[in-house]
């Protein structure tokens, strides 16, 4: 367990808006990422971890709140003033240039970041194409010529070719089988460990963020419902939404949770239910939950929760 | 290029643009009588043709080969200056109203789309009333009036490759909007570029021909196709052979040049869907 | 004996291509019982969709006429598999990409019933909105006059298993039809195909990468490698106790049995050019000479097979 170390990465009470209706993709969310951990970003498609990360990269003008990077405040700076920040797609394939080359690819990140000798770029690719595990011939080919996790180590290789100090991971495994998977993860750790990075890791896929996550967030329809520690928050669930994500993970003994399935889709973003947002879903609701959006209580330090009934025991820990 | 010439009908295009293009460079040397471009005999005027003049001669006793090897050249010539200068203004105006949103994509978009609704012919016809008419007005003409097609074509390239994942990408470790619109927008638009000009100088050599056929174009004595098949007009239909030939020198270009543009849009096709 | 709802002896499938055959399935050999359900698991590549169509007889350009036996209720489905269409139900993986968006969906699904199963328009109509009702749409006959783009991924996905059903299939053939979807609809899909298979006593033959799934829904499994079946048995026997060493590396790759991050070292070997002998062997712990010499043969022990001689024997 890593002890509390200093805040990289904060963000305070954080609106997105999209679009000309204003959608609130992401509506009041705060959280602080500690130099060196892995933060887990957590939750279904449309929740807004994608925005969030947007708003994070400075890629997104967010409409309220506020954003520290290593103590300065960046909320107004745009992308240009967060270079330490830095993202890598869930698609490494599509993020790719059909029509460039890797080692191109490569070198033309370090060209914007005022790199621009030929032979200091091309030592410091040889030497991150090394570092990612593959083989600097590998320069040389297209995109397309590449297998899935061969692209997703390029994407990878890019990013940290720029130096950053975190980096964000959208569904870093998406797609890949598991065995890849395995390497691809543990690949990510030698780096951070080897560069001293911290990542903010988004994902849907618990079994992934369990295996590699120190801290998570998990995050529902434009909110995050519960914060703490993996092992804690694995251990003991306290949001009836993060009960269901873990219940819902199938399990090689084929047994059942003996949680009920969640019914209905997550509503949109263009009918945002009042109260809790969750509590169309929820099979614990109680009628208070209609009318009142819960406010965010300590379960333990460091483990936080939105939810009425959060101390009212699991009937299915 | 080996898929390209998997397609007998693309090839068979290619085949005809390469044979042009030879003729062109070396017509000079080819034409029986290169001097015939301008030299008049009017002692031997419209002889059908004979082993002598294989496509007979006119009604100034010149060859009609060597007329139709020569106004090769000018064709060609005429076709790449329209379709360059057309690049030169339609490219920058797509990337730039793809690229932006606003005010700005918005007026140029519409001034592309009044030079779209200007017809072709009635402009060269009133370029050349007020400037004098020749060849340089017919190029002028048919450049401001082709121009809206690239524009268009580049603007809706540009707009699906801003959606694309690597432009967001790029856009991500902090590039430029011209180095990505120059060096990642550009070159992936290029294929549709290449349709839209290899089927533009199928279209401008044939209008040039027409041009030249309505006098707004190339002035005799030049050895240009549409004015040769004008000039043929008082003398049918006892001479067949002198509109004959200079027409299916027209027809078999503009012919070739529209054959490899499907066939370049075959293939671009399925890349195009495949990365959206 | 019963005679088996699906069998498929002796399957070869290759497909050509740039850099040569690629020889996608070899001497592949399943079956299953009328009510049966069969998983078949594997990494990509390992030809499992390959499988899927050519049963469903829709191999793509490029594909060698299949060599082997498909039969289905006693019929050949190599020779013709129009006879069978509307007797398979056919779950596809994406919902998005499987429904024309400019038709209302109930008469894209009317339009097959019109050409598979006897009736007329108005049982056909009536039919469907009792398919829609168990498979839990929203509002079943509103839901008849709406265009694909009104439903939601999860609803989706039900639309086109009641499209499946609407023909009364004996089997129904899934290709990881949760792949596309969020892990809670993941779950609620998961549970309707279960219940649905039993309620009707249908056979179930589903494609899928992800061991729980197969745990939850099917009594047999078959693992696929590089175009062979490299172990093949009731569910809960193989995932307890892996026979092939793929089949346990795989295994211990899953989060529930993880302990480290191991992965299984090397790749997939490409289609166009497989190793001799076990096809696994460059990748094996327990690989011996003899692996690279002569491809093993699918040893029947009982109710389970693995095509490994070496597979009582543990990791060093």
């Amino acid at each position: 367990m890593r002890c509390r170390l200093a805040e990289l990465l904060t963000a305070q009470d954080l609106v997105v808006e999209l679009g000309r209706d204003r959608l609130r993709a992401v509506d009041g969310v705060s959280l602080s990422i500690a130099a060196g951990e892995t933060f887990g970003l957590v939750g279904e498609s449309g929740c807004g971890k994608t925005t969030l990360a947007r708003a994070l990269l400075g890629l997104q003008g967010v409409a309220a709140g506020r954003i520290t990077l290593a103590g300065a405040t960046v909320t107004a700076t745009g992308r240009a003033g967060r270079a330490a920040v830095q993202y890598v797609h869930q698609d490494p394939g599509a993020a790719l240039d059909p029509w460039w080359r890797i080692g191109a690819t490569l070198a033309e990140g370090l060209t914007i970041h005022g790199v621009t000798d030929r032979a200091e770029q091309q030592a410091r690719i040889a030497e991150m194409l090394a570092a990612v595990g593959l083989d600097p011939a590998l320069g040389a080919r297209f995109p397309h010529e590449l297998s899935g996790g061969q692209q997703r180590r390029i994407g990878i290789a890019r990013i940290l070719l720029l130096r950053p100090r975190l980096v964000i991971l959208d569904e870093p495994t998406a797609g890949l089988d598991l065995s890849v998977q395995a390497a691809v993860l543990r690949l990510l750790a030698a780096l951070r460990d080897r560069f001293g990075l911290t990542y903010l890791l988004i994902s849907h896929d618990l079994g992934v963020v369990r295996r590699v996550c120190d801290r998570i967030a998990v995050m529902y329809l434009g909110r995050i419902v519960e914060t703490g520690a993996a092992a804690s928050l694995f251990a003991a669930p306290r949001h009836p939404y993060t009960r269901a994500l873990l219940a819902a993970a199938p399990h090689l003994d084929g047994r059942e949770s003996a949680a009920p399935p969640l019914s209905g889709d997550p509503p949109s973003l263009r009918a945002i239910p009042g109260g809790c947002r969750f509590h169309p879903r929820c099979p614990i609701a109680i009628p208070v939950c209609a009318t009142t959006a819960p406010a965010v209580e300590n379960v333990t330090a460091g483990h936080q929760v939105a939810c009425h009934r959060w101390q009212e025991e699991s009937p299915h820990a | 290029m080996r898929r390209l010439l998997r397609d007998p009908v693309a090839t068979l295009g290619f085949g005809l643009i390469l044979l042009a293009v030879f003729v062109a460079l070396f017509a000079p040397w080819l034409a029986p009588y290169p001097d015939d471009a301008f030299d008049s005999h009017l002692l031997q005027r419209l002889r059908p043709p004979s082993a002598e003049f294989p496509f007979g001669t006119d009604n100034l006793g010149r060859d009609i080969l060597s007329r139709v090897i020569l106004g090769t050249r000018d064709a060609l010539t005429v076709a790449l200056a329209v379709v360059g200068a057309a690049m030169l203004i339609g490219v920058p105006v797509g990337l730039v109203a793809g690229w932006r949103e606003g005010w700005l994509a918005e007026l140029l978009m519409r001034v592309t789309d009044v030079f779209l609704a200007v017809p072709q012919l009635i402009l060269a016809l009133a370029l050349g009333q007020l400037m004098a008419p020749g060849i340089g007005t017919a190029m002028l003409a048919l450049a401001l009036t082709y121009w809206p097609f690239f524009a268009r074509t580049v603007f809706a390239e540009t707009r699906r490759l801003r959606g694309a994942l690597f432009v967001d990408a790029l856009a991500g470790i902090g590039a430029s909007p011209a180095r990505i619109l120059l060096l990642h927008v550009l070159p992936n638009a290029a294929p549709a570029i290449l349709v839209r000009a290899t089927i533009g100088m199928g279209f401008t050599i044939l209008t040039a021909a027409l041009l030249g056929f309505l006098g707004v174009g190339a002035a005799p004595p030049s050895p240009d196709w549409g004015l040769m098949v004008s000039e043929a007009r008082q003398h049918l239909p006892e001479a067949w052979w002198f509109p004959t030939f200079p027409g299916l020198a027209i027809f078999l270009l503009v012919l070739g040049f529209n054959l490899l543009g499907d066939g370049l849009r075959d293939l671009a096709d399925p890349r195009l869907r495949r990365s959206r | 004996m019963t005679q088996p709802l699906l069998a498929v002896e002796g399957l070869a499938v290759a497909l050509r291509t740039d850099h040569g055959l690629a020889r996608i399935l070899d001497d592949v050999a399943l079956t299953i019982p009328p009510g049966g359900s069969l998983g078949v698991v594997g990494e990509s590549g390992c030809g499992k969709s390959t499988l899927l169509r050519a049963i469903l007889g829709i191999l793509p350009k490029g594909a060698t006429t299949p060599s082997g036996r498909i039969r289905f209720q006693g019929r050949d489905l190599l020779a013709g598999a129009d006879w069978a269409r509307g007797r398979i139900g056919f779950v596809p993986q994406d919902p998005y990409l499987s429904l024309n968006p400019v038709f209302r969906a109930g008469d894209q699904i009317l339009e097959i019933m019109r050409r598979h199963a006897p009736g007329s328009r108005a049982d056909h109509r009536r039919k469907l909105v009792e398919l829609f009702r168990a498979v839990q749409l929203p509002e079943p006959a509103a839901a008849l006059d709406k265009y694909p783009h009104q439903f939601s991924g999860g609803q989706r996905q039900r639309l086109l298993i009641a499209a499946a059903l609407a023909c009364d299939p004996a089997l129904l053939i899934a290709d990881e039809p949760t792949t596309a979807l969020d892990v809670t609809t993941q779950r609620e899909i998961l549970g309707l195909l279960k219940r649905l298979v039993a309620e009707r006593g249908l056979g179930l033959l589903f494609v899928t990468h992800d061991f729980g799934v197969l745990a939850t829904l099917c009594d047999r499994v078959a693992v696929l490698y590089a175009g062979q079946v490299a172990e093949l048995g009731p569910t809960r026997a193989v995932l307890d106790t892996p026979w092939h060493p793929y089949t346990r590396l795989l295994l211990a790759c899953h989060p529930d049995r993880a302990t480290t991050l191991a992965g299984i070292p090397g790749t997939v070997p490409a289609a166009t050019a497989q190793p001799s002998g076990c096809r696994f062997h460059p990748r094996c712990p327990l690989a011996q000479p003899a692996c690279a010499a002569a491809p093993p043969a699918l040893l029947a022990l009982g109710e389970r097979a693995v095509a490994c001689p070496r597979h009582e024997v543990p990791f060093g």
